[in-house]
């Protein structure tokens, strides 16, 4: 087959809020943009946002600033996220909702007109003296779809091309620590293609996929992870996921925060209000990570609900009907879709569920991808940027704040696209011989689904991995059941290399996409497996039994994990260049 | 080889996959125990319907809610009524 080859400035691969700002930002820039996307742009995921996007604008609480903003999500990250990342998109947040206002979308109003704020996890006046801070800007409860069909129409119009339905399968090298392309395919017919350009940016979203349970949608499967582990460069603080407290039990879907916001209840199979015990202050609304663990404890102590004991009780029971109707108006319609249950007569069944990833591809704050030198030293990749879900730039640390994901993807969407604006210029396309050998290695993989054949079917590799996923690295981890679950897994992804697809055809063959993604999955959840075993202590979303404090004299710092087992890490950055740094303080909740 | 109607029911089944967990739960579900069983109309249908917004589908799936939905309202009932 011959292989057609494009050229163009920057690739973006990713049509959720991350690349579509990207986009938007080179492409109104005059460079000449494709974006590249797996499914049609607005279906990214970010269009299951609702609850909305984090910006200190002071539209509820007049004393609210973007400084209290920084140290909410600093003390939330528990002292993992960078200083120098979290400044930059806290201090950019309420200009960045403005420019979102100004491109048209449609954010909640108050009655005199400004953006409308609710309280969500984690949000505090006064650096955590003054009570409940509401900094997040809703529209409606489809702040994630507004978002994206406000950068669409914006994309459209600063022409960007999009080549939507292509399936990213590779970066292509020119150097050693250099990106000069991707090898796509086309979903419709089959057809290979390079896409040559001065920098790419993956914005691939997240991975949640390798959970048995989880919020994301069918596409989070991690392929921007998996080219990045498979070119050779780490993956930071794999460990690091957040489980959402209130997905719907034996589905996933997602109860929003916003439930507890406007006053739901966790209730235990005794009807008492439990988190009032674990987080005496913010109680319902406590970070996620607490929350999460106090469900799971009392599940292990046996007050879990149902006849399995292996659910809480969301109560939504003592809300008005305007309450229900007028600010949680999806809430009852999932209740009913999901668990057959009427929320205004009965509680949801709900358990912590895979929601987040708080780790994935090393950044700096202007989007540039990061690898180490054999002596451990910081280097970036030339011509690598990443931004979203899928970075770890790391703005989240070891827990993200609700709504400041929508907040990140515009606000590191934006800083990607500048810095490549500024810096175009310098760069040359660059095809020479190692160019070509990372293509032929590219083709290698997909020749060897294509032609393959006579192996294990991939569906159970998928589910087994899925399984030890849940099991040994969800919200409670424990040293001798992490090394059984690795042990597993090695086993699992070894299968993987000798498994095959029976579908051969070209025209949108889901079989061989199947595959791809399995072996991104794969990338994800084993570098999970390994950071999450050798981080020796508890930290945010990361909560060992056999560990249960933080220790930060010795994991005060990010993790690094490379392909072949390889595992290193980088200092966490302490160092904010307009305010000063803040300390590392115990949680309170 | 791949005959066009494989092409097209594997096409249907990649735009089932949307951009919400739920949509894809509902879609995908009813796409793989249902859809060889449809009629022609009714497979039309169905693929037209995918070309539309995940935040219109999500309102005629999940609420009673069925504005705007005039031709497509048969084959959303019939998702709805097979949703186990
Ligand atoms: C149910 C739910 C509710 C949420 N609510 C909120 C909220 O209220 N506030 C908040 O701040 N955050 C929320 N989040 C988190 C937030 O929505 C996501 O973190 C964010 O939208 C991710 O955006 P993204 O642009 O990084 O990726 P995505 O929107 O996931 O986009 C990824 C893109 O990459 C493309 N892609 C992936 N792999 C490939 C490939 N191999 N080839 C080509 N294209 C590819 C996909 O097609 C897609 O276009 C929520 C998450 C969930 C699951």
């Amino acid at each position: 087959m011959t292989i057609v080859n494009e050229t163009y400035d920057v690739i973006i691969v990713g049509g959720g809020g991350a690349g579509q700002r990207a986009a938007l930002e080179t492409a109104s820039s005059g460079a000449n943009v494709a974006l590249i996307s797996k499914v049609f742009p607005t279906r990214s995921h970010t269009v299951s946002a609702q609850g909305g996007i984090n910006a200190a604008l002071g539209n509820i609480d007049k004393g609210d600033s973007w400084e209290c903003h920084m140290f909410d999500t600093i003390r939330g990250s528990d002292y993992l996220g960078d200083q120098d990342s979290i400044e930059y998109m806290c201090s950019q947040a309420s200009r960045t909702v403005i420019e979102l206002e100004h491109m048209g979308m449609p954010f909640s109003r108050n009655e005199d007109g400004t953006i409308y704020q609710r309280a969500f996890g984690g949000q505090t006046l006064d650096f955590g003296k003054g009570g409940q801070a509401h900094r997040t800007c809703p529209a409606a409860d489809r702040t994630g779809h507004a978002m994206l069909h406000t950068l669409f129409q914006q994309n459209v119009k600063a022409k960007t091309r999009f080549f939507h339905e292509w399936f990213a399968i590779d970066l292509l090298k020119s150097g050693p620590q250099k990106v000069s392309g991707i090898l796509a395919m086309c979903l419709e017919t089959g057809e290979l293609r390079v896409f040559h350009a001065k920098a790419v940016v993956l914005a691939t979203g997240g991975a949640g996929r390798i959970y048995a349970s989880t919020t994301n949608a069918y596409s989070c499967t991690g392929d921007g992870l998996g080219m990045v582990y498979r070119a050779g460069f780490p993956l930071q603080d794999m460990e690091m996921w957040q489980f959402h407290p209130t997905g719907v039990a034996g589905v996933g879907c997602l109860i929003t925060e916003g439930a507890r916001g406007e006053g739901g209840i966790l209730r235990n199979s005794e009807g008492e209000r439990y988190m009032e015990r674990y987080a005496p202050i913010q109680k319902d609304l406590a970070c996620r990570d607490v929350v999460s663990r106090s469900s799971a404890l009392e599940m292990k102590a046996g007050r879990g609900c149902g006849p399995r004991g292996d659910y809480m009780h969301l109560d939504l029971t003592h809300l008005p009907q305007e309450t229900l109707q007028e600010r949680l108006p999806g809430i009852s319609d999932l209740a009913r879709t999901f668990a057959n249950v009427d929320v205004s007569k009965e509680p949801i069944p709900v358990v912590p569920t895979c929601h987040y990833m708080m780790g994935g591809i090393p950044t700096n704050k202007y989007g540039q991808v990061l690898t180490q030198d054999k002596l451990g030293k910081d280097t970036f990749v030339e011509g690598l940027y990443a931004a979203g879900e899928c970075a770890c730039v790391s703005v989240h640390g070891a827990n993200r704040l609700g709504a400041n994901s929508l907040l990140e993807i515009v606000v590191f969407g934006r800083a990607v696209g500048h810095h490549i604006n500024d810096h175009i210029g310098d760069i040359a396309h660059e095809k020479n011989a190692e160019f070509d050998a990372s293509l032929e290695k590219a083709l290698g993989r997909v020749g060897f689904w294509r032609q393959g054949g006579g192996g294990e079917s991939i569906d159970e590799v998928i589910q087994d991995m899925k399984k030890i996923m849940q099991e040994d690295f969800g919200v409670f981890r424990d040293g001798k059941n992490m090394q059984e679950g690795l042990a597993k897994l090695d086993v699992v992804r070894r299968r993987l290399a000798h498994a095959s697809i029976s579908d051969k055809s070209l025209a949108f063959n889901t079989r061989l996409v199947s595959a791809f993604e399995l072996e991104n999955m794969m990338a994800v959840a084993y570098t999970t497996a390994m950071a999450a075993l050798a981080r020796k202590e508890s930290r945010g979303a990361h909560s060992r039994v056999d560990f249960p404090d933080r220790d930060d004299k010795n994991w005060h710092k990010h993790s690094l994990a490379f392909e072949g087992d390889r595992a290193s890490t980088r200092a966490v950055n302490m160092q904010p260049n307009h305010v000063d740094p803040f300390p590392l303080q115990e949680r309170e909740h | 080889m791949q005959t066009d109607e494989q092409d097209a029911s594997n096409r249907v089944r990649w735009r089932c996959r949307r951009g919400m967990l739920e949509l894809d739960s509902i879609l995908t579900d009813f796409f793989d125990r249902h859809y060889h069983v449809l009629s022609f109309n009714e497979k039309a249908l169905f693929e037209q319907l995918l070309q539309l917004e995940d935040q219109q589908l999500f309102q005629w799936f999940l609420s009673e809610n069925l504005e705007g939905a005039d031709d497509f309202i048969p084959i959303i009932q019939l998702v709805r009524e097979l949703h186990p």
